[in-house]
């Protein structure tokens, strides 16, 4: 016959899954935090600009990435604008 | 890391988070129903299944971040510091699980809580010596500094997981041998019936997918501090 030892098992189980549990509930308490500090950091340096007038640095780097698709829509726009020409040239002669 | 690979969860962890929720459920089914009750330790008996599943993720994971120490120390990147503190902080937390399980046990086998027997001991030391990293490196402000130094001392403490794991072989003690118990240096047997056995090495999967689960989120946490310090440190200009 086997000792009563229940309670020792219960209690093991409640410390073992108590500890995963805590850990688990740590992972979106962290994140949550995280996300916040990361949005106070990131509206840091625009109120800072606003208020020396000088770009921020996501300004900048958004002024970067748009450089290249503000030329490739002028580029566009003189194409189009150069066929239209040729078609109403030709639609002239005929 | 981009924000969109922050924000969003990957589909394989969505998979990863059903299947060890589903793993961990049917590991308690196993452990409380389909495992028989031992003889001489009754009930208690079932935190076994817990207590060597978590030692194993525990070592496992340790073992992983000195490897990704040496690795750091070949190739500095970020990343690979950031691994290295999941896996420390895991293995901390199943470390814990592993002596408090032993612990709970320990009072009706052995009729003590705690007995300077030398698993006990050197597993505690190997908790203390964690511990110590992860307040250590709070201590250090420069991230590059910090990640070297982390590197350094994960390779160093990973000298207390074989000790840990040999220290019932080395020196004689109260703790049964798992593991290799037909072994002539083990100095107790645990014999297992079928059940028991399946019962363990289901844990042990469980516990392993699931370990590998919570490593990938504290992964994914570990870039978004980054991101934060990155931002932080712009911010201070430096």
């Amino acid at each position: 016959m086997p000792i009563e030892t229940t309670n020792y098992m219960l209690l093991g189980f409640a410390v073992a899954f108590i500890t995963i549990g805590l850990h688990l509930v740590s992972f979106p308490l962290r994140t949550r935090n995280l996300k916040a500090d990361l949005q106070a950091l990131e509206t840091v340096p625009k109120a800072s600009a606003k208020a020396t007038g000088k770009k921020t640095v996501a300004k900048k780097a958004a002024a970067k990435k748009a450089a290249p698709k503000k030329a490739a829509k002028k580029a566009a726009k003189k194409v189009a604008k150069k066929t239209a020409k040729k078609t109403a040239k030709r639609t002239a002669r005929r | 890391m981009a924000s969109t690979s922050l924000d969003r969860k990957p589909r394989a962890l969505h998979v990863l988070d059903i299947v060890s929720a589903l793993l961990m459920a049917a590991t308690i089914y196993m452990v409380l129903f389909y495992a028989p009750t031992e003889r001489v330790m009754g009930q208690v008996q079932r935190l076994f299944y817990l207590h060597v599943a978590s030692a194993w993720v525990s070592m496992a994971v340790l073992i992983l971040a000195a490897i990704l120490g040496i690795v750091y120390l070949v190739r500095p990147q970020n990343k690979i510091d950031i691994w290295a503190v999941a896996c420390i902080e895991l293995g901390l937390v199943y470390a814990f699980i592993c002596v408090t399980t032993g612990a709970i046990w320990a009072r009706p086998a052995w009729n003590t809580w705690w007995t300077w027997d030398p698993r006990v001991v050197t597993f505690t030391i190997l908790i203390l010596v964690y511990l110590a990293y992860m307040l250590l490196r709070q201590g250090i402000e420069d991230p590059q500094r910090r990640a070297r130094f982390g590197a350094i001392y994960a390779i160093m403490a990973s000298v207390t997981v074989p000790l840990t794991y040999f220290s019932i072989r080395i020196w004689r003690t109260l703790h049964p041998v798992v593991i290799g118990s037909g072994d002539p240096s083990a100095q107790g047997t645990f014999d297992m019936t079928r059940p028991m056995l399946h019962t363990l090495l289901f844990s042990l999967l469980a516990f392993s997918i699931f370990g590998f689960t919570l490593l990938w989120h504290r992964v994914r946490l570990g870039w978004l501090a980054d991101r934060v310090e990155q931002l932080r440190m712009k911010a201070l200009g430096r």
